[in-house]
Parts: C-alpha cells; structure tokens; sequence
C-alpha cells in the first residue's frame, strides 16, 4: 500500500486556523464565539482525520519513512538547509496525540473558555500551538525542529500569559520562555556540533548523502556509527542536546517554569503542559536515539537526571495544596519516569508512556478544570471537599484518571509503567548487571508509591469529606476576585452544577483511552513497540528488556503494590482520619512546601546577581567611567585652553597686529638667515 | 561603454531632492521627500533586480578614474553582493524614517528634510564608493546632518548628545584620514621608483604591506568604525544619541548608519589588511563577545525604553561583528545577513517605541502597564518585532543570527559559544520590555492615564501601520526564506578563479576542516574594467 | 625714461605700505581701515610693476591685475558686511565687534 502522506495538510490546517480566527477579529469583522469555535476546532478536526489517514496508510505499507521536501530555507558555502516533513513510525505517533488530544482540548474549551472575551485570541493561539507542535514533530531536519521547538516556547509563552493584566501570569509567560530559552542555547550548540561532525542537519539522507540519523530518506537503515563508541564529540552532542530537553520537559534543574505556568488557562495546561509540549524532550531523545545509543555516558544522565527529577517532583506534589500545581508536579514527575525509561535504552517505552500519559494526565487536567469552573475560579483544595455529590461525572472520571496515574492493573498507566520499571529490574537482575540499574529500579518504585499518594490525597481531600469553602461567586478563571466571596446562610454549594456536555465529552473520550490505551503496549503484544522499532535505534533488542517468566509477574505485583499503597496512605490520612491541612512544622514537609526553596536559589545566585551587576554597570561604566571619562577630557582641554583665550581677544586690529609682527619675524629670519 | 549611471542616479537622487526641498512651499515638503525618498526605494528595488548573483566582480561600475589627478582621487562606484543590500537596506529605512517624520516632526520641516536626504546620501555613497577619497567624503557627509539633526530636533539633552556624538566619530574618522593618506603613501613607496599615489582601492589592495604597516592601517581605520558601531567600550555616544535623537533620526543612526561601520570593518580591514586581520582576530572577536554580553546585561536595567533599545543594539551587532571575524563563509554571509536584519528589526522597535512617546509623552516602562487592552494592534506589532529582536526561530533574526553563529562557533567554539549566549538574556530583556508596557495592571496615575484622558493614547493608524508593513512584511519573508540572500551574496564572499570549490561532501572526519573555511583574499588581479574584487577562499 | 635702478619706486611702495599698515592698525572706522588696506595692496602693486619692468617679465603684470580683482572683490563683500553691520548694529566702531572673544 502507497503511503499517503498528507503530513503538510496536517501542519497547514492549524496555521491557517490560526490566522483566520487571527485576521477575522483583527479586521473588525463581526464574528460570534460559535463562529470562532467551528473553525478552530474544524482546523484540528480535518487535521486529525489527516494525520489518521497518513498514520494508518504508513502502518499497512512497506514503507517505513516518508520524506517530502519543500523548499531550500538557506545555502551559505557548505551550509544547505532544505524546509521538508518527515512522516515515519515516530512522528506518526506523535501526530496523533498532538492533534487527537489537541482536538479534544480544543472542544472541551469551548465550554470552559465560553465567557472569556478573549475567546477568539484563545483559540487563535490554540490553533498556532497545534501548528509549531506539528513542525516540531515532522520536521525532517534539525533546524525545523529547532524552529518548531522554539515556536511552541512561543505558543506556551502566548498561552500562560493569557491574562496577560495579572502580573503573576505575564511574570509565568516571561519566566517560562526565558528558561525555554536556555535550552534552546543548548540545543543551537548541539545543531552547531551536528552540522561541524556530518556537514548536514538532515536526519535522513538524500542522494548518496548520509544524514545524520538515517542513511537514506527512507529511513530504514540506520546511519553508520559516524562516532566510535563514547566519542567526547557525541557526548558534548547528546549532553547539548538533552539540556534543550531538560529546559522543554522541565526537569531538574530548568524545571522552575512549569508549577508557574499553570497561570494559564487549564484546557492550556492539559494540552500543552501535560501532554504534549513538555513531552517534546522526550520525543527528541527518541528522535536521536541513534546518536545517544553511542554515548553511554550520556545515557546515564538522562537516567539520572530522569529519575532524580521523578522522585524529587513526585516528593513536592505530595504537600502541595493548588489542584494545578499538584498535577503540574505529577507531570514533570512522570515525565522523568519518560527520561529513565529512555535513559537505559528502551526508547519505546517512553513514547509509550508518553502517550498513555498524554491521556490520563489531560483527563485529569480536565477534571481540574470542571471542578475549577464549577467553583467559580478557585483552586486551593484546603476550599473544596465533598464534591462527590456535586459533581458525579468529574469524580468518577478524576478516579479513572488517578487509578490510571497511580499504575493500578489494567488501565493504561499500569501497561507503560510497567514497561519502564520491569526494563530497569531486567537490567539490574540480568548477568553482570549494574547495580545502578537496581537503584533506579527503587527509584521508580518509590515514585510510583508516591504517586498513588498525592493523586488519591487530591481526589480524597477535593471530593470526599466535607465542603470547607465559601460560596462560589461564577466568574471566569482568569478573575478571582476574593473580596467578592462572601459565606451565605444555607448550602453554599446550591448553585454549583456538573459541567456542560461539551467538556464531558472530550473527558469521556480520555477516559476511555485512559483504560484501554494500555492494549497496544504489553508484553505479550507490543504492538507499539514493533511499529517503532526501526526509528529507535535496532542496536538494542526489545526482548532484552522483558524479564523472563516469574520476574515478569514480580514486576507486575511489586509495582501494583507501590501504587495500592500510596492510595492506602491516602486513604488513611485523608479519609479514615479526618483530615489535617494545616501547615505542619515538620522540616520535610516544609522542604516540600518550599520546592526545595530552588526558585529561591535561582534568585539569589542568578537573577539577583545579574540585575545587580547591570545596574551597577549602569551607574559605575556607563555613568562614572565613560560618560565621567568624557567629561573629565573635555574639562582638561576647556582649562588647558583658558591660556590661549587671552590671544582671541575680539579686536579686530590686535589681530592686524599678531599678523604683522608675525610677518615682520618670517622676514627677518630670512634677512638674518646666513 | 556609457551606460545609465543608476548608482550615481541613486546616491544624488536624495541629494537633489534635498536641495531642491528648501525652495518649495512649506506644504509640500513632507510629500516631496517621501515620494523621492519612495522613488529611490524603487530603484534599489530595479538595482538588485538586475543584479547579476553569478558574476563575481562589482557591477554598475561607473568610474572618472582622473577626477582630481594627481592626487589619486577618483571617482568611482560600484555594487557587488555584499553591498546591494545594504543599498536596499538603505533606501528602504530612509523612506520609512521619512514616513515616520510625517506626523512627529512640525518644526522646520524643510531643514530638516533636507538633511535627512542629505543623511541618505551620505550613507548610500559609503556604501557604493570604491575610491577611499570618495568613501571618506561620503562618511563625512553623514556626520554633518546627523549632527545638526540630533542637536536641533532632540529631545532635553540634545546638544550634549550631539556634540558627544560627533566628537567621538569625528575622532574616529580623523585617524582614518590618515591611515587612508598612510596607505596611498605606502603604496607609491612600496611602488619603487614608478610608484605612484592613489586611493583607488583595486590598486591599494595590490600593495604589499607588511605585517606591521597593515597593524597600524588597520588600527586607524579602526578607530573610526569602531565608534561608529558602537563597540564597548567605544559606544559611550551612543545610548545619549539615540536617545534624545527624534525617532526618524534614530531610525536612522541606528537602522543605516552602524552598518556602514560594520561594511568598513568587512571592506577595507579585512579587504585590505588580511595580515593584521589574522594577527588582530582576537582583539576584534573579544571586543564583540564584550559588546554583546554587556550590552544585553545594560538592557535588563534600563528604564528608559529607547535606551534599553540602543543597548539592545550595542549586544547585537556585537554579533555581526563576531561573525565577520569568523572570517569564514557562514560568518561573513551571516553577519551581512544580519546587518540587514538587525536595520529592519530596531528600525520597527524604535518606530514603535516612538509611537509610544508620541502618545503619552513619556519613555520610562514603569509609567505603563496592560496597554494590550487598549492598544491591541500596537501589542501584535510590538511583539513580532520584540521576538524578531529576540532571534525567534522562523523571523528575520534567527536565520542571520543562526548562520552567524554557525560560522563563529565553526571558526573558535569559545566565541561561538559565548556569543550564542546573547539569545538568553535578549529574550529577558525584550520580554520585559514587552510586559511592562502591555501587560500587567494598567497605571492609575501618570502620563499614559493623563493621556488617555486627553483622547490622545489611540491604537495605531493605518498610517502608521503602513510604514511599520513594509518592515513586517520582510521580517517574515527573510525569516522563511533567508537563502535568497546569502546565495546573492556566495559570489561576492568567495570563490574564484585558481581557488578550487569544493563541493562539501558530510565531513564524517573527526577534524572539522575549519582551514579551508578561512577566508583568505587570494592576489587580486589587475584588470582594466575590473575595479574592485574581494576573492575570498571558498569555505567548504 | 625711467632710472637705471628701481630703488626710488620701491622705496615710494614701502612708505605706501607702512602708512597702509598704520593706518589699519590705528584707526577705528572700517572705512578706513579699508582705504588703508588698499593702500596696501596698491603698494605692492607698484612692487610688481617694478620688479616686472626691470626684470623684463611679464609675471608681475598678471598679478598687478589679479590683485585689482580680488580688491575689488574685496571691497564689495567687505562694504556689504560694513553696512549689515551697521543696519543691525547702529555703529561700526571695530573695537564693538568683539563677539568672537573668546
């Protein structure tokens, strides 16, 4: 079967989405909400069905790779940089969640962004996320995705700053792109390193060409080891370029902008801050799986920083008590689980845990969002409680998601954290094993454990319980007015109702993936896997990493056990005793609280230094010593010439005279001259 | 052969036109300059469309090779890859500087056309003059109406940032004059007995100087490009002329008139004095590490937004002036590329920020706040030209500063690295810039509310929108397709007879053959229609 | 016929010269100040002359005339300037015109 490779449909719906809804409004057209709906979210609709035609053609053919071409961007001597897409197992995937979960966010939000009058801005930048996304994922070379990984930086920046007149969301939006930015230096020396070692930025190859991933455009052949096994050169690459990974999937230490970027909207959250902007890191370690299967070395930093970031993440969101920034901890946990994963070689075990986590996470997200919105904006769980009753549809599906989360036998999250975890036991029982491989084993462990804990703290103190908050006042996310809250006499909760069919949808739909997205990634038919094995790197068999016989079923218990007892611990503390939200004095629960006190660090050793050093600068360089300097200079010749003013007396005829006495001296010299 | 002479045509249209300004009425001046300002875009736009990108010498070339005999001055002209766009560049800037002028400017209107064209002149004869007494001129000539413009339409501080201005570059040019004297004069020595004095650059590029008369030439006309590019810690003038220059005049200064300094370090020191380039590599790229790292920590503190734009620029062609030194393909191309850029860019910036002060009488960030309310068109606009500024891949910017940087980082990886270093703080600090006028609350005292109440802080017009258009326009048509120019550029920077081209097959050696990107002027030949050639070793 | 020797005309143009010189040095009005200063001039007009004849060249007569005209040029910007001066000025006493001290 032909390849049918609509991949610069799926790219171009999007942008033009984006500019239409853009230009319509700008232009001073009349255009209503619903107006504005259909279109972006038709964008993403059409641009789905196309990514799923490309998608499933490519899985019935030989094919393994896709490569079109568009136009040369730059030519500089050796330098040649072509605009092309790529459609290949990996990036095939990746389209699919983007613009499935894209446009399952994108319904949901007509709902949850209805009173917003910044509506059409809303979708507008919606839509352009979608488009950098897309080109992030099928560029075919590494200056588009540079390009498109800098432009969903933008889209992020865009959307966090959504309300943009708070300061604590324009300050968010700035601090998010800053530290972007950071890893977008990472990954420029990376590609800079990358051209000096192949001549090309192409991941594959054309015309007897080798690119730097693939050899050919078809990408089924791997390039040649163009570096000897832990080359410096390969490390430097592969160190550069997971800096840029580290700063997009906000792990330790760039993981500061993530917990402030849930300031933006939360559709914008579930999209972009869980499921697919932040995995970017992942996928472009997938990407360049065959680069990092030639640094070891590097290898284990990614384990390392992966599972440090797990745990430590993991470890905060359990003392937290904003139902965001709950879930924006769990993300950037699960998404070091991701880096471990990919750390010890078994790519596709992240990309499979990435997209089950794409599901299960925006589910939450969106759950976080019915319950904020049914409360009129609030998102302190120390205010909620009890809203079982309430709000049916979302606890039951905010239990689907979390018994996902927390790895519980069958649903999806059980299946892709399995994968990693029996990986990493694997590895550490097999013969000549690295210990190594056992700590993170424990690690991981540790981390699903708890993971069950402050997912089921969140569902426990937000829907069960009794409600501890004040009447709330409907007004849209972005304007919390406290003042405004006032307690009533009777129910204070009468006037809250469950969300409206067109975020209840969307949530259904993820439900349901949440349970059964597992079934193409187990064990006995890794389904998945198979299909990404040829853009993985085929230096590592798949079968190695499955622990053989009763391990397989230790793997299974042990990781179940973690995530039961994390909800057990929940359940005692929040349920079967009543529970205690009150600061405690507990030095570990206030480093919790503090993050670790890292935001504050960063302000101290750089931010404060730095503004420090510039005004300064400021005052002493450009104030004392140049412009001062200056001055000085022209005060020593205004003095020095105070002399020679006496000669410039104005008359005219003592001018004549200076004249003439000179004249006469000119003479007389050559008189007296021997 | 007589041909239309359409540089000379270029270069003396605005001159004319500012002459003649002087006699018209009143009324008819602002339409006047535009239109000839507009009438002089369109044939820069006729000159690159004929611009020939396979020949490799100068082309248009008019030359009255006796026109002061006997002091070797002639006069000469001629364009080459390197050179048509910052003719573009030019004329482009100049009328949207005039457009700008339409509403801001109310005094003296004619005076101040007239120098604006005379400025335009002055900066489009640097660029095509291939005589060193005529490129002296020309340079000279920009001096004088930027000086009179600063201290005669500027802000409080004018007459002190005028007379600051023109004592620092005409320090600096100074000692050029007598490094162009020295050099001719070096050239009749080194001549022998039928050495002969000139100041035409094909013959000065023949001369065989030693390594230590190309130092001190290189130094002395490196004095006065220095100053005028605004390398720390040479660029005192500066964030006082930008600041207190009206905003057409800073467009001017900081769009058009840096890169002549910037063309003069690629034409006549690295043209001329390859020896002391090589030896002086060092200084020059440590120097702009400085600019850059400086200017960018500056930035992050101003409070005066025009200032923090100026050192903005001081951090930029910081990089222009790294990749020129690269001295290879990607860094020669990229810096050129990035002049242009870095013109279209602070020229939108300084545009918009002149609108603010228009509106509201003041510059400081802190007397702003949530204008994106208010002012939603103005907001896009700002943004794209902040990200633009920032180097946001897919704008004008990230493709020089990418090609740039390439070149630097492929010629020393401590520079490369360092410089590349400027995109972390630019986005800081223009993200700032941005979120202290648009978002945030919106002041509740001060100018902007006083002029809100007084009807006068509007969203922008469409005439104001039509002269920022042309500028958005290119910023995202470089932005995509960037290989247009650097490929018109490729002949001019390399290539040519008796240098081998090398098609680059995937360097999979562990060396990065960074000698053969070395840009080395081969010996020029000495042809009769042939003026001026750079031939540069092609980079692989 | 004129003398053998041209020191009588030279010594009569050194005199011309002295009186053209104290006279611009010690007078006020700038008229006069101009007459003196054409005194001058005509002084070494009758130099050249001299030197002309007795050297027998024909120099001296192409200055004499080149001096007529730059004196006269003279004499016209320089009465203009004198009467713009006065116009603004009501006075044209030089000793006034100082503000150029520096």
């Amino acid at each position: 079967m032909q390849v049918f490779d609509l991949t610069w449909l799926v790219l171009l719906l999007p942008l033009l989405g984006f500019l239409i809804v853009g230009s319509l409004r700008l232009s001073g057209w009349y255009t209503n909400n619903e107006m504005i709906t259909w279109i972006g979210c038709g964008a993403i609709a059409l641009a789905f069905i196309f990514a799923l035609i490309s998608y499933l053609t490519l899985v019935n053919s030989a094919t393994q790779a896709s490569d079109s071409v568009f136009w040369r961007w730059v030519q500089s001597g050796s330098l040649h940089i072509t605009f092309g897409l790529r459609l290949d197992a990996l990036s095939g995937v990746m389209l699919l969640v983007v613009t499935g979960v894209g446009l399952l966010i994108h319904i949901y939000s007509a709902g949850y962004m209805h009173d917003d009058p910044g509506y059409w801005r809303y979708y507008s930048f919606l839509n352009f996320f979608i488009f950098a996304m897309v080109l992030l994922v099928s560029a075919d070379n590494f200056l588009f995705l540079l390009v498109g990984w800098a432009l969903v930086g933008l889209a992020s920046y865009l959307l966090i700053g959504f309300w943009y007149q708070r300061p604590s969301a324009a300050n968010a939006a700035k601090k998010a792109f800053v530290v972007n930015v950071i890893g977008d230096f990472g990954l420029m020396l990376a590609i800079f390193l990358l051209f000096i070692k192949f001549g090309t930025l192409a991941y594959g190859g054309s015309s007897g060409v080798s690119g730097i991933l693939f050899t050919d455009a078809g990408g089924t052949a791997a390039a040649p080891a163009a570096f000897a096994l832990n080359d410096p050169m390969i490390i430097a690459i592969t160190l550069l370029i997971f800096v840029g990974c580290v700063a997009k999937s906000a792990q330790l230490p760039l993981h500061v902008w993530l917990p402030d970027a849930m300031e933006g909207p939360t559709p914008v959250s579930a999209l972009i801050h869980a499921a697919t902007m932040v995995t970017a890191g992942v996928y472009l370690v997938a990407r360049t799986s065959n680069l990092f299967n030639q640094a070891p070395a590097s290898l284990w930093v990614v384990a390392g920083i992966g599972g440090a970031t797990a745990l430590f993440a993991a470890t905060i969101g359990l003392v937290q008590n904003d139902i965001k920034r709950i879930l924006a901890y769990s993300t950037i946990s699960q998404l070091g689980y991701m880096f471990l994963a990919e750390g010890v070689g078994n790519y596709a075990a992240g990309i499979f845990h990435l997209t089950t986590h794409a599901y299960f996470k925006a589910l939450l997200f969106m759950c976080a969002g019915a319950v904020i919105h049914a409360l009129g904006g609030e998102q302190d769980i120390r205010k909620m409680g009890g809203l079982r009753q309430k709000l049916p549809w979302t606890y039951w599906l905010f239990l689907v998601g979390g018994l996902a989360i927390a790895g519980i036998v069958p649903l999806s999250g059980f299946w892709s954290k399995d994968g990693i975890l029996s990986t990493l036991l694997a590895l550490g029982i097999a013969p000549g094993g690295n210990l190594w491989y056992l700590v993170l084993y424990g690690v991981g462990l540790l981390t699903a454990l708890l993971t069950g804990f402050y997912i089921f703290r969140l569902i426990f103190v937000v829907f069960h319980g009794a409600y501890r908050g004040g009447e709330p006042v409907p007004q849209p996310e972005g304007q919390v007015d406290t003042r405004a809250r006032q307690r009533r006499r009777g129910d204070p909760l009468a006037r809250v109702h469950e969300a409206p069919w067109i975020m209840l949808v969307p949530m259904l739909i993820l439900a349901f993936l949440s349970v059964v997205g597992g079934a193409y990634g187990t064990p006995w038919a890794d389904v998945l896997g198979q299909f990404l094995a040829p853009v993985l790197g085929s230096s590592f068999s798949l079968e190695q990493f499955i622990p053989q016989g009763g391990w397989l079923w230790v793997s299974f218990g042990v990781g179940v056990a973690a995530g039961l007892l994390g909800i057990l611990g929940a359940w005692w503390m929040y349920v079967r005793r009543v529970p205690s939200l009150k600061p405690m004095k507990n030095p570990l629960y206030q480093l919790f609280l503090h993050k670790y006190w890292v935001d504050e660090l960063y302000d101290w050793v750089l931010v404060k230094p730095i503004v420090g050093t510039g005004r300064l600068a400021n005052r002493v360089v450009e104030g004392s010593l140049l412009d001062g300097g200056g001055r000085g200079l022209a005060w020593l010749v205004g003095k020095t010439s105070v002399g020679f003013r006496a000669v410039q007396s104005g008359y005219v005829r003592n001018y004549a005279l200076i004249f003439l006495v000179g004249a006469v001296l000119i003479l007389l010299y050559y008189i007296a001259r021997p | 052969m007589i041909h239309f002479p359409l540089l000379s045509v270029i270069i003396f249209l605005p001159l004319v036109a500012g002459a003649l300004v002087l006699v018209l009425p009143r009324g008819w001046a602002k339409p006047w300059a535009l239109f000839w300002a507009i009438i002089d875009v369109v044939l820069a736009i006729i000159l690159t469309a004929s611009f020939d990108v396979n020949a490799n010498r100068l082309q248009f070339v008019e030359s009255i090779p006796n026109w002061i005999p006997g002091f070797g001055v002639g006069y000469s002209v001629g364009v080459d890859g390197i050179s048509i766009f910052l003719v573009g560049l030019t004329t482009l800037i100049s009328a949207v500087a005039i457009g700008a002028s339409l509403w801001s400017i109310n005094t003296r209107v004619k005076e101040y056309l007239a120098l604006m064209l005379l400025l335009e002149a002055g900066v489009l004869g640097v660029f095509l003059a291939t005589n060193l007494f005529l490129f002296y001129v020309f340079w000279e000539v920009m001096l004088i109406p930027a000086y009179f413009l600063i201290g005669t339409w500027g802000g409080p501080r004018r007459v002190y940032a005028a007379i600051k201005f023109v004592l620092y570059t005409a320090a600096g040019s100074l000692l050029m004059l007598v490094g162009i004297i020295t050099l001719g004069v070096l050239h009749q020595f080194h001549g022998g007995p039928h050495g002969t004095f000139t100041l035409d650059l094909v013959q000065l590029a023949q001369t065989p100087l030693s390594n230590t008369e190309q130092i001190w030439l290189f130094l002395a006309f490196f004095a006065a490009f220095a100053v005028k590019v605004g390398l720390v810690p040479l660029h005192s003038w500066l964030p006082d002329a930008y600041t207190e220059a009206p905003t057409p005049v800073t467009i001017m200064l900081s769009g058009v008139m840096t890169k002549t300094a910037a063309y003069g370090f690629l034409r006549f020191c690295i043209g001329l004095f390859p020896g002391a380039t090589h030896t002086l590599v060092p200084l020059m790229e440590i120097l702009a590490v400085v600019s850059i790292l400086y200017g960018a920590v500056l930035a992050l503190v101003q409070s005066d937004f025009k200032r923090l734009i100026a050192y903005s620029s001081i951090s930029h062609l910081g990089v222009v002036m790294l990749g020129l030194f690269a001295l290879n393909t990607q860094g020669i191309e990229g810096g050129v590329l990035q002049m242009v850029n870095h013109g279209i860019t602070i020229t939108a910036l300084f545009l918009i920020a002149g609108y603010m002060e228009l509106r509201t009488g003041t510059r400081k960030i802190e007397d702003f706040g949530g204008q994106a309310l208010r002012w939603p068109a103005l907001a896009i606009v700002f943004l794209i030209a902040a990200l633009s500024s920032l180097g946001l891949p897919g704008l004008n910017s990230f493709a020089g500063e990418f090609v740039t940087l390439l070149g630097v980082f492929r010629a020393n990886v401590v520079y490369g690295v360092l410089g590349t270093l400027v995109v972390i703080p630019a986005a800081w600090y223009l993200l700032r810039f941005f979120q202290g006028i648009m978002q945030g609350p919106a002041p509740e005292r001060g100018p902007v509310v006083a002029a809100e109440r007084k009807g006068v802080a509007k969203d922008l017009d469409l005439n104001e929108l039509a002269v920022l258009l042309p500028l958005l326009v290119l910023i995202f048509v470089i932005g995509l397709a960037p290989g247009q120019f650097t490929s018109a550029m490729d002949r001019s920077v390399h290539a040519l007879p008796g240098v081998q081209q090398t098609q680059a097959p995937p360097a999979l050696a562990h060396e990065p053959s960074r000698d053969n990107s070395r840009i080395r002027p081969a010996p020029l030949q000495q042809q009769v229609n042939q003026p001026y050639v750079l031939v540069f070793n092609r980079g692989v | 016929m004129p003398p053998d020797q041209p020191t009588g005309y030279l010594i009569v143009s050194a005199v011309l010269f002295t009186i053209g010189v104290m006279g611009v040095l010690t007078r006020r009005n700038p008229l006069i100040q101009f007459m003196s200063i054409e005194l001058m001039l005509n002084a070494v007009n009758l130099s050249f002359i001299t030197f002309a004849h007795y050297l027998d060249s024909v120099d001296g007569w192409i200055f004499t005339f080149l001096v007529l005209t730059v004196a006269a040029a003279e004499v016209v910007v320089g009465l203009a300037i004198i009467v713009s001066i006065f116009r603004s000025r009501h006075n044209i006493d030089v000793d006034e015109l100082n503000s150029m001290k520096g």
